[in-house]
């Protein structure tokens, strides 16, 4: 009541009504806003997580390391 | 990739072991950044250059395969009294939910349908890139997930949702974090109910409904301000218990929302957008395998989040 007092009387500015979501269109909305095909090549790569398991697979199977890394955050998720 | 490479991704907030920090000291790998290095610890490719593209890729696996045999598959030994990580890398509680949320932007067009929206980093700049859907983690306790489920379900039956994951779900993974780095928004109002659909002797069916008012209220001179990130949202989503395995078996969730302001101490953002407020989606599914890149804990478990205790009221 207090909100909508304000906002009438121009002391707080209102943002739009953010629409509803009709069930017809959740899995359009679902597929829109989930990474698009091939936008992403790295999601589909199989990351370890660990340093030390890295070199011990590296060193097993004769490969060099690819490291990727995010100062806030794994580079797998928000950065 | 998996062919050539032994693939890591690393979180430099949660850089491991004694040994683990000792070689990404040695071979430089720390912020946002990308290495090629023998498991011995020698630096390949282009160094602080490279990035995930074929042909520096192949620079540095040619000079891979030209090492001596002892640098390509070194003996690897843990020192003895190895300092343990300073900090340790937190795992999703025992029993628990994992579920991953999406993010990103999204316009109306001029009949008002709601679609995906491209955007740009830097998109004045000539060597602009495609802002990328962005991901995150979300954790529920066994307790948690299984508040969800009715003890005796009838269709049409409706129950609030603890005020905990309510919370959690909207203010970390309800947000816009298109940027990234974003930190959860304390909420000004949530509301998220759940509405039993369906009712067999095998599953559960029920359809989630909420919406919250998040951050900083609307302004539209926010934009010249610090920390003024605001937000609203609405999800929808569906949500199915096996009843046998007494196991969420779906957890599907889509969010539209509105907002507004800077993230932080950032006045000026890196992905401009011509509107505000401006579009954003949510997506939230439930993650059933467990491989590493399943397990990497939510944003705002960091030290740098919103200085909320994650599993917190």
């Amino acid at each position: 009541m207090m909100m909508a007092a304000l906002v009438l009387a121009g002391v707080v500015q209102a943002p739009p009504e953010v629409p509803r979501i009709a069930p017809e269109d959740f899995t359009r909305l679902q597929n829109a806003i989930r990474p698009q095909p091939g936008e992403s090549p790295w999601r589909d790569i199989d990351w370890m997580t660990s340093i030390r398991g890295a070199r011990e697979r590296a060193a097993a199977e004769g490969k060099p390391i690819l490291v990727f890394t995010a100062a806030d955050g794994s580079p797998l998720a928000r950065t | 990739m998996e062919a050539h490479f032994i693939p890591v991704a690393l979180d430099t907030y949660f850089r491991g072991a004694g040994d683990e920090v000792e070689f990404c000291s040695k071979i430089k790998a720390g912020g946002n950044h990308m290495a090629v290095a023998s498991a011995s610890g020698k630096v390949l490719g282009h160094g602080d250059a490279l990035r995930m593209r074929e042909k520096e890729l192949s620079k540095a696996l040619e000079e891979f395969k030209a090492l001596p045999e002892e640098e390509r598959k070194p003996k690897i030994e843990v020192p003895a009294n190895v300092a343990p990580p300073k900090r340790e890398l937190p795992s999703p509680p025992a029993n628990g939910l994992i579920l991953k949320g999406y993010c990103t932007y999204l316009k109306a067009d001029e009949k008002g349908k709601i679609d995906r929206s491209k955007e740009w980093y830097y998109r004045e700049n000539p060597d602009r890139w495609p802002a990328e859907t962005q991901s995150d983690m979300l954790w529920l306790t066994e307790a948690e997930w299984k508040s969800l489920v009715p003890a005796d379900p009838k269709k049409g039956d409706r129950a609030d949702v603890a005020e905990r994951i309510r919370k959690r779900l909207f203010c970390t993974i309800g947000i816009d974090y298109m940027e990234g780095s974003v930190n959860a928004l304390l909420p000004r109002e949530t509301a998220l109910t759940l509405t039993v659909e369906n009712v067999t002797p095998e599953a559960i069916a029920l359809r989630l409904d909420g919406a919250a008012k998040l951050g900083r209220e609307f302004d539209e001179k926010l934009h010249k301000e610090k920390s003024s990130r605001g937000s609203d949202v609405r999800l929808l989503g569906y949500v199915t218990v096996d009843r046998a395995k007494n196991a969420i078996k779906r957890f599907d969730v889509v969010g539209l929302g509105l907002a507004w302001g800077n993230k932080m101490d950032y006045v000026h953002r890196e992905i401009r957008l011509d509107t505000v407020p401006w579009t954003y989606g949510i997506a939230v599914e439930l993650v059933e395998s467990r491989r590493p890149i399943d397990l990497v804990p939510p944003y705002n478990m960091l030290h740098y989040g919103s200085g909320v205790k994650y599993f917190s009221e």
